[in-house]
């Protein structure tokens, strides 16, 4: 029969990759041949996905079908070891081991189980949790609620409008008190990367655990867990190429082993009876029902896509896109780039705001011509606020994004800046 | 910008920059407000009541200038309808009434006159309370 080794398509050739340079991977994204006059700048909310990611998938649905964990029968054997082999792949692509990797359906829910977990073992009523006014509501609203149930306080870090987070402030607010550091790797709004080693070694010296929110940084650059000295990150699989419905928690083992499972039911037990149950150890404690099984192979197959163009180089093509756009449509009248112009540690993210038009209206403007960006508050609202705004639009940028779509951006917007701007009071 | 597109974006401007219905009444039956938490566009209105008409509303608006053209619009098409009439508006008339179709801003649009429907179904359930009513605006409106 057929067996996982042979599986799908020859992935050792999966697609330009490397051979013609980062620009000729856009021949590898299926959807820009599907919408030639599309200038997709929006890869921060999600990326397209390469054929090979598509193909795996509907490869998987087409022969290995099956449950995981619970056949008894060569297919279902042939999916389990498919998904656990995905799940050892994703760990090396971030620097860790299989079972500290646990699958989830986002980002959001990963950080739902570390923010439940951490409250439930390491907090008492009075201590406190450090985090910054620029966290995405994922890593900001679990938070709320779980410090509440607990006792705990949360004390925030205020990032200002040039997006440098202060270690300075860090240092004073940092505490014998303070059991989480709760932080973002690669902010949504700004896209600058903040310093989770330095952060790190401050919160390690008084016992805080770190908790990185990395939806952005480990689409955009080379994360290692182990080289930024982290507890804990989060991260989604569509963001760098893999489906939806598929998160990643990654944990230290100890941590894994003292955290309550947030979701309960099949899949994640050891013993039932009807008066008890004793859980399975983690990862898949924390896999309650079936998990997402095409996702995982499909995000598998995503980083073993990225692994082989470098991140590295993706890192580098889109903080040059960030750039040029930067000076491009920074020079435009009346917009304004929220975060540093120039310099700076940056994922492919530029967010700015339009003096004289609402941000919704001038997406829309672009979007009638084909330029897809982002527009509010990017699930950030106090952060937009505290910066005195009620929204802001944004480009982003990956590895398939061209030089020609940023001037197309430069070009919409200077259309955006005479058509909507006008009359306005 | 073809003539169409142009007209009807001059005619939002007209509704968004300069309809009578902008401000508060003095003597509201109730208030009610709301707004759509994804892009933050917000809307709070006063109503008047008479008869079982609704006599007049008058709004303030923070938005997009489709969310405020919607409201000046509404101003005008719920003046002196009697509340069920009201209730009975949706997107068809305020694309008539705009002069365009909005798709993938049909949120924007609806959002004056869902805080509005669901303001008078609110004072329908409790008639002696005159607000503020706060509308939580579902994330699929108009979907």
């Amino acid at each position: 029969m057929s067996s996982a080794s042979e599986f799908i398509i020859d992935q050792t050739n999966s697609g330009n990759g490397d051979s013609g340079g980062i620009s000729a991977c856009r021949a590898d994204f299926p959807f820009f041949a599907a919408n030639p006059y599309v200038t997709y700048l929006d890869s921060a909310a999600t990326a397209h996905k390469p054929r090979i990611v598509l193909d795996t998938i509907n490869e998987f649905y087409t022969r290995f079908n099956s449950n995981v964990h619970r056949g008894a029968y060569p297919i279902a054997d042939e999916a389990s070891r498919l998904f656990e082999d995905s799940r050892r792949e994703i760990a090396a692509f971030i620097g860790a081991t299989r079972d500290e990797v646990v699958f989830t359906k986002n980002a959001t829910e990963a950080l739902n189980i570390a923010a439940y977990g951490i409250c439930a073992t390491r907090i008492s009523p009075g201590d406190e949790i450090l985090l910054t006014n620029a966290e995405h509501h994922a890593n900001l609203v679990p938070w709320q609620e779980y410090a509440a149930r607990h006792g705990a306080k949360l004390v925030f870090i205020s990032i200002g409008i040039d997006g440098n987070l202060d270690l300075n402030e860090v240092r004073t607010k940092i505490s014998s008190r303070t059991k989480a550091v709760v932080v973002t790797h690669c902010s949504n709004v700004f896209g600058i990367l903040n310093p989770i080693n330095a952060i790190a070694e401050l919160s390690h010296k008084v016992g805080a655990v770190v908790v990185v929110d990395g939806a952005q940084s480990v689409a955009h650059v080379p994360v290692n867990v182990m080289e930024i000295d982290c507890d804990v990150l989060a991260f989604s699989g569509h963001k760098l190429g893999g489906p939806t419905g598929i998160g990643v928690l990654y944990a230290k083992q100890s941590l894994l082993a003292e955290w309550p499972p947030l979701m309960l039911g099949g899949g994640m037990v050891d013993v039932v009876t009807l008066e008890r149950t004793t859980y399975a150890p983690a990862p898949h404690r924390f896999e309650a029902g079936t998990p997402p099984i095409a996702e995982a192979i499909g995000l598998a197959t995503a980083v073993r896509y990225l692994s082989k163009i470098g991140m590295n180089k993706v890192s580098q093509h889109c903080h040059r896109l960030r750039a040029l756009a930067a000076d491009k449509i920074g020079s435009l009248p009346g917009i304004q780039i929220i975060g540093p112009k120039i310099g700076g540690n940056h994922g492919g993210i530029l967010s700015f705001v339009f003096d004289g038009a609402h941000n919704h209206d001038v997406a829309w403007f672009c979007g009638d011509r084909g330029v897809c960006l982002r527009a509010g508050s990017h699930c950030a609202h106090p952060l937009l606020t505290s910066l005195g705004f009620d929204g802001s639009l944004r480009a982003s940028f990956y590895l398939y994004s061209t030089e020609q779509e940023v001037h197309r951006l430069a070009t919409t917007l200077a259309e955006a800046s005479d058509s909507l701007r006008k009359g306005t009071k | 910008m073809n003539d169409d597109r142009a007209l009807a974006a001059e005619l939002m401007q007209e509704y968004a920059e300069n309809s009578p219905f902008h401000g508060v009444l003095s003597t509201p039956t109730f208030s009610v407000e709301g707004g759509n938490p994804a892009c933050g566009d917000k809307i709070s209105m006063t109503v008047k009541l008479e008869d079982g008409l609704v006599k007049e509303a008058k709004f303030i608006a923070h938005g997009c200038l489709i969310s405020r053209a919607a409201a000046g619009l509404m101003g005008e098409l719920i003046e002196n309808k009697s509340v069920e009439q009201v209730l009975g508006l949706g997107i068809k008339e305020l694309e008539q009434g705009l002069g365009a179709e909005f798709r993938s801003r049909v949120k924007c649009v609806l959002l004056p006159l869902h805080v509005l429907q669901e303001g008078l179904k609110q004072h329908q359930k409790n008639p002696i309370c005159a607000g503020p009513f706060h509308v939580l605006v579902p994330r699929n409106l108009g979907m």
